[in-house]
C-alpha cells in the first residue's frame, strides 16, 4: 500500500531492475555491450558460468547503460571464453579465457573503473 | 523476482492472439524447461507491438532481436541457438518483401524508423498485467507530481501550453475542455474515458488499453485532480474482452497499492474508477450518446450546448476524453510542455496513431510525428501497396471520414489538411484502397454502416441515409439515373446541415469525397453500366478468350451453375472451345483463378 | 412458457447478481449483458424479468434491447459463425467469405438454422486487421480467409468439436 510520493519512489527503484532491460534497449544508443561468445567451443570452455557472472556482477553494480548479450563463435576457439566489449566512441576491446574471476575483475576494473585489463587482452 | 540474463517478449495483443501467440508461449515454457534456463530466461506477454501483420511477434532482449512470424516448433530453434548459443535466428527475421533484406533491429526496420512513439511507449515494454512494471518505468510519478507540486490550475495550464488536442476525433484543445470543468461550480464531478472505438479498421485505443492500461489509470486520475472529480467511468466496448480484462485487473491493482481509493498518496485526493461496457452501438463513441448509454439509457445524443463539461453524467460537469488523448498526459506532466510542442507540426503538436490496414504490405498500428505525409506513412512505414498494385486512394476518419486521392498523397496530415482535404483526422484507421476497388462500393459500404448505426432519433439521418444508401445501390446494379450525382449531393448536404450530432453531420462524407474525387467512377456506372475496378457484380461479366482457351475443361469443373459449356470450334490439343453462358453465370469467380492459361477475364 | 427447473437456476442466478448491485441507477445495461450472458440470448420472457426485477417498464427494457446491436433475442447455433465486416476484412473480399458462407450453410446472416446448429453473424471489427479477412467461429479465429477457403474451415471447425 503505497501511502506517499517515498513509498512510490521506493517502489519504483525496487521494480526497476525488471523492466531496465527492456527500457534501455528501447531508447538508449550509447549503451556499453558486453559480448560472451556462446558458442559450442564457448560453452564447453565455461562461458556459460562466465556470461552469468558477468550478469549478476553487472546488475549489482547497477550498470544501467550496460548490456550482457550472448553471441556467437568469435572464432580463436582456444582462447574461449572471450568477452568482448563495445562502447560507443571507444575501441573495441577483446579478453581471452575470461573464468569467472577474471569476469568480476572486468566488471570492476574496466566497466566500472574504466581502466583497460592488458594481461588478458587480446589482439581484435 | 532477480534480474534475468534475458528477457522474451511476446506479443499479446489480440492480432497475435488470433495468429497463435499463446501456443508460442506454451512452447517457450516447455523448451526453457527441458534445457534449465528457466533461471536465466524470463518470459512475458506484453501489448501490441505494432506490426500485426507478421505476428506473431516475438523480442529478445537484451540484444533487441525482433522475430516474426514465430510458430510453436519454431520456439525449440530459437532456445538452443539464439538463448544459450547467442546465435540469431535468421531464418525468422523480418524480410523486407521488396528488398529481401533481413533485419535483426526493429529499430532499423522501414516500419518502426519513421514512427516515433509517445501514446504507445509503454506498449510492448510493460506487462500490461503487472503494476509492478509500470512503477518500475516512473508510473505514476506524474500524479504524484500533480499532487505535491501543482495547483490544479497548474496542472491545466500544463495541458494547455502541451497543444494536445483531442485524438477520438475533432481535434477540440484538451486543456481548454478541462478548463471549463474547472470553472464549474459544483460538488460532484466525473472523467469519462470513451474507449467505445467504433471506427471499422481502427484499433489504437483497444491496443493502449491492452498493452499499457496504466498510463490511462493515471491519466484519469490526474485529469480528476485538476478539474476537482472524484468518480471515473470507463465506458468500453464489450467487442474486446482482452481489452476488459487487463483493464479489470489493472483496476484491481492500482486499488490495492492504494493509487485508487482514498486519500491517494495520502493526501485528501480521493478517486476511483469503474468500468461500463458498451453494447454494439457506434453512435456512443459520440460523447453525449455515451452519456445517455452510461446512465442505461439507449445511446441517442443530446442537444449541446450545454456542453458535457458543464451538464453531463447524471448532469453533473464531465470530463469525455479519448484513450489515446489520456495516454499522452502523463508523458506530458514529465517531460513538460515544451517537450511536447517539439513533436509534430504547429498546432498539431504531439503525435497520433494509425490503424494502417487494407490493400497495404505492412498492416499495422503506427504512431508517427503529426505533420508526416500520407506518402511517408504508406511507402515508408508500410512498405506501400500489396502485390505492387496501383494505390488509388486512402480512407481515413471511417465512416465519417472521407478519401484522400493520389494527388493529395504528400499533404501533412494535420487536423486542418485533413478537413480541406475533404476527410477527417477521425481515431485514425487509415485504409489503403488500390485500383481493385470500386469507389462506389466502398462509398456504399460505409453507408451500409451508417443506416445500420444510426440512432434514429433526427429525420434527416435517419432517412436521409437511407435514401441515399438506395441511389448508391441503384448505381452499382446498373440502374443509376443521369441526376443521381446531384441528388447525392443535395442530399448529403442537407443531411451535413440538419444533422444532431456528429454521426450524421459526417455520416456523408464518404460519398461527397468519392464524389468529389472519383467522378468519372460514378459515370461509368451511371452511364456506360460499367464498373472500372471490376468489383460491381452486377456490372461485370466474366468471359473466355477463345485465343487463350485451350479446352482443359477444369472452369467448366469448378463452376458452381454449370453455366460453362463447349462449342463446336477446334482448340488446343483437339479439344473443344469452351463459353461462358452468361444468363445463367452467377458471378462467383470461381473459375478465375483456375484457368491454366489466364484466358478468363473480367469485362 | 412454463419456467423448467434448469430455467429457475438461470434466473436465480441473474436475481443474484442484480440483488448485489449497490444501486439500481444506471444498472439496466450492465444487466443486460449479465442475463445475455447467463442465457445466452434475451427472449421476451427474460426482458420482462429484468424490468420487473429494476422497477422499470417493460418497454424501456426492449427498447434498449434492440437499440444496442450486442444484444440479441435470437438463441444462437451451435456453431456460431462470425464474419468480420470492418473495412479492412471488406476491401479484402470479406462480403465474398460471407456469401460463401450464407450459401454452404444455407443461412442468412443474422439467422439461425431450423435446426439450431448454425448461425451467422457479421461482426463489427474486432481490430485483428492485419489478419483480414477474419471468421470467428465459436471464440476460434480463422485468418487470411478467401471465399474459395470456406469449406475448408466449415470442415475444420466440425472437426473440432466432434474431436
Amino acid at each position: 500500500m503505497i501511502k506517499s510520493r517515498e513509498d512510490l519512489m521506493n517502489l519504483r527503484n525496487k521494480y526497476r531492475d525488471d523492466v531496465i532491460m527492456r527500457l534501455i534497449s528501447y531508447d538508449s544508443s550509447n549503451r556499453t555491450e558486453v559480448m560472451v561468445g556462446m558458442a559450442d567451443c564457448g560453452i564447453a570452455a565455461g562461458a556459460r558460468d562466465t556470461l552469468k557472472v558477468l550478469f549478476d556482477e553487472v546488475n549489482n553494480a547497477r550498470l544501467e547503460d550496460v548490456s550482457v548479450i550472448a553471441v556467437d563463435c568469435m572464432g580463436n576457439c582456444d582462447n574461449e571464453p572471450i568477452v568482448q566489449i563495445s562502447t560507443p566512441g571507444k575501441p573495441v576491446i577483446r579478453y581471452k579465457k575470461v573464468d569467472t574471476a577474471l569476469a568480476k575483475e572486468i566488471v570492476a576494473k574496466h566497466l566500472v573503473g574504466g581502466s583497460i585489463l592488458d594481461h588478458a587482452r587480446m589482439e581484435v | 523476482m532477480n534480474p534475468t540474463r534475458l528477457q522474451v517478449l511476446i506479443c499479446g495483443g489480440t492480432g497475435c492472439i488470433s495468429s497463435g501467440c499463446l501456443d508460442v508461449e506454451t512452447a517457450f515454457m516447455e523448451s526453457l524447461e527441458k534445457h534449465g534456463l528457466t533461471d536465466e530466461v524470463f518470459v512475458l506477454k506484453v501489448g501490441c507491438l505494432g506490426f500485426c501483420e507478421q505476428g506473431p511477434i516475438v523480442k529478445v532482449y537484451p540484444d533487441n532481436t525482433f522475430y516474426v512470424r514465430v510458430e510453436g516448433k519454431d520456439v525449440e530453434e530459437i532456445v538452443v541457438e539464439h538463448l544459450l548459443k547467442g546465435k540469431t535466428v535468421e531464418r525468422l527475421l523480418f524480410k523486407d518483401p521488396e528488398t529481401g533484406e533481413r533485419y535483426f533491429y526493429y529499430k532499423d526496420m522501414p516500419f518502426y524508423k519513421s514512427q516515433h512513439r509517445v501514446a504507445l511507449k509503454l506498449c510492448g515494454i510493460v506487462d500490461p498485467e503487472q503494476i509492478s512494471d509500470y512503477i518500475g518505468v516512473d508510473g505514476y510519478q506524474a500524479l504524484a507530481q500533480s499532487l505535491f507540486d501543482m495547483t490544479p490550475k497548474e496542472v491545466i495550464d500544463l495541458i494547455k501550453a502541451s497543444g494536445l488536442r483531442g485524438r477520438g476525433g475533432a481535434g477540440f484543445s484538451t486543456g481548454s475542455k478541462w478548463e471549463f470543468a474547472y470553472n464549474v461550480k459544483g460538488d460532484k464531478k466525473y472523467v469519462v474515458c470513451n474507449a467505445d472505438e467504433g471506427d471499422p479498421g481502427a484499433f489504437m485505443d483497444r491496443s493502449i488499453l491492452e498493452g499499457d492500461p496504466h498510463s490511462v489509470i493515471e491519466a484519469m486520475a490526474i485529469c480528476a485532480y485538476a478539474i476537482g472529480a472524484d468518480e471515473g467511468v470507463v465506458y468500453i466496448r464489450a467487442e474486446y474482452p482482452l481489452a476488459v480484462n487487463r483493464l479489470r485487473v489493472a483496476i484491481e491493482q492500482a486499488r490495492e497499492y492504494g493509487l485508487l481509493g482514498k486519500n491517494i498518496f495520502g493526501t485528501d485526493f480521493s478517486f476511483d474508477i469503474h468500468m461500463d461496457l458498451g453494447a454494439g452501438a457506434f453512435v456512443c463513441g459520440e460523447e453525449t450518446a455515451l452519456l445517455n448509454s452510461v446512465e442505461g439509457l439507449r445511446g441517442e445524443p443530446r442537444i449541446k450546448p450545454p456542453f458535457p463539461a458543464v451538464v453531463g453524467l447524471w448532469q453533473k460537469p464531465t470530463i469525455i476524453n479519448n484513450v489515446e488523448t489520456l495516454a499522452n498526459i502523463p508523458q506530458i506532466l514529465l517531460k513538460g510542455a515544451d517537450w511536447f510542442q517539439s513533436i509534430g507540426a504547429p498546432g498539431n503538436s504531439g503525435t497520433k496513431v494509425f490503424a494502417l490496414a487494407g490493400k497495404i504490405n505492412n498492416v499495422g498500428l503506427v504512431e508517427v510525428p503529426m505533420g508526416i505525409t500520407f506518402h511517408d506513412i504508406i511507402y515508408k512505414i508500410g512498405g506501400g501497396i500489396r502485390g505492387g498494385k496501383k494505390f488509388k486512394a486512402v480512407q481515413t476518419g471511417g465512416p465519417s471520414g472521407g478519401m484522400i486521392p493520389v494527388k493529395d498523397i504528400n499533404i501533412e496530415v494535420t487536423f486542418e489538411n485533413l478537413l480541406k482535404a475533404g476527410s477527417m483526422m477521425g481515431s485514425g484507421g487509415m485504409i489503403v484502397m488500390d485500383e481493385d476497388d470500386c469507389m462506389v462500393n466502398i462509398a456504399k459500404f460505409y453507408l451500409d454502416f451508417t443506416v445500420e448505426e444510426s440512432c434514429g432519433k433526427c429525420t434527416p439521418c435517419r432517412i436521409g441515409t437511407t435514401r441515399m444508401y438506395e441511389i448508391l445501390d441503384r448505381i452499382t446494379k446498373g440502374q443509376g439515373k443521369e441526376d443521381d450525382i446531384k441528388e447525392l449531393k443535395s442530399l448529403g448536404e442537407t443531411i451535413k446541415d440538419t444533422s444532431l450530432c456528429g454521426l450524421g453531420k459526417s455520416a456523408p462524407n464518404p460519398i461527397l469525397s468519392t464524389i468529389d474525387w472519383f467522378l468519372d467512377e460514378y459515370e461509368a456506372h451511371i452511364k456506360d453500366k460499367k464498373c472500372p475496378a471490376g468489383a460491381c457484380k452486377d456490372l461485370v461479366s466474366y468471359v473466355i478468350v477463345p485465343e487463350k482457351c485451350i479446352g482443359c475443361t477444369i472452369c467448366a469443373r469448378v463452376c458452381p451453375v454449370n453455366c460453362i459449356h463447349t462449342v463446336d470450334q477446334t482448340v488446343g490439343k483437339n479439344k473443344k472451345l469452351h463459353v461462358i453462358d452468361q444468363a445463367e453465370c452467377v458471378k462467383c469467380g470461381a473459375c478465375l483463378p483456375k484457368c491454366p492459361t489466364k484466358a478468363i477475364i473480367l469485362e | 412458457m412454463a419456467q423448467t427447473n434448469s430455467d429457475t437456476t438461470l434466473y436465480a442466478k441473474l436475481d443474484e447478481f442484480i440483488d448485489s448491485l449497490q444501486t439500481k441507477q444506471g444498472a439496466l445495461i450492465p444487466v443486460l449483458h449479465k442475463a445475455q450472458e447467463i442465457f445466452s440470448y434475451l427472449p421476451k420472457e427474460v426482458q420482462n424479468h429484468v424490468a420487473h426485477k429494476l422497477e422499470i417498464p417493460s418497454s424501456k427494457v426492449y427498447g434498449v434491447v434492440t437499440f444496442y446491436s450486442y444484444f440479441t433475442m435470437t438463441k444462437k447455433g451451435k456453431y456460431r459463425v462470425s464474419v468480420c465486416m470492418g473495412t479492412p476484412c471488406f476491401v479484402r473480399g470479406a462480403d465474398k467469405v460471407l456469401a460463401k458462407f450464407e450459401s454452404e450453410l444455407k443461412i442468412k446472416a443474422g439467422t439461425t438454422s431450423e435446426d439450431g446448429m448454425y448461425s451467422i453473424d457479421a461482426l463489427r471489427c474486432v481490430g485483428a486487421c492485419g489478419l483480414a479477412p477474419v471468421v470467428i467461429v465459436n471464440g476460434k479465429v480463422y485468418g487470411r480467409i478467401q471465399d474459395n477457403d470456406v469449406e475448408g474451415v466449415i470442415k475444420d471447425f466440425l472437426a473440432e468439436v466432434e474431436a
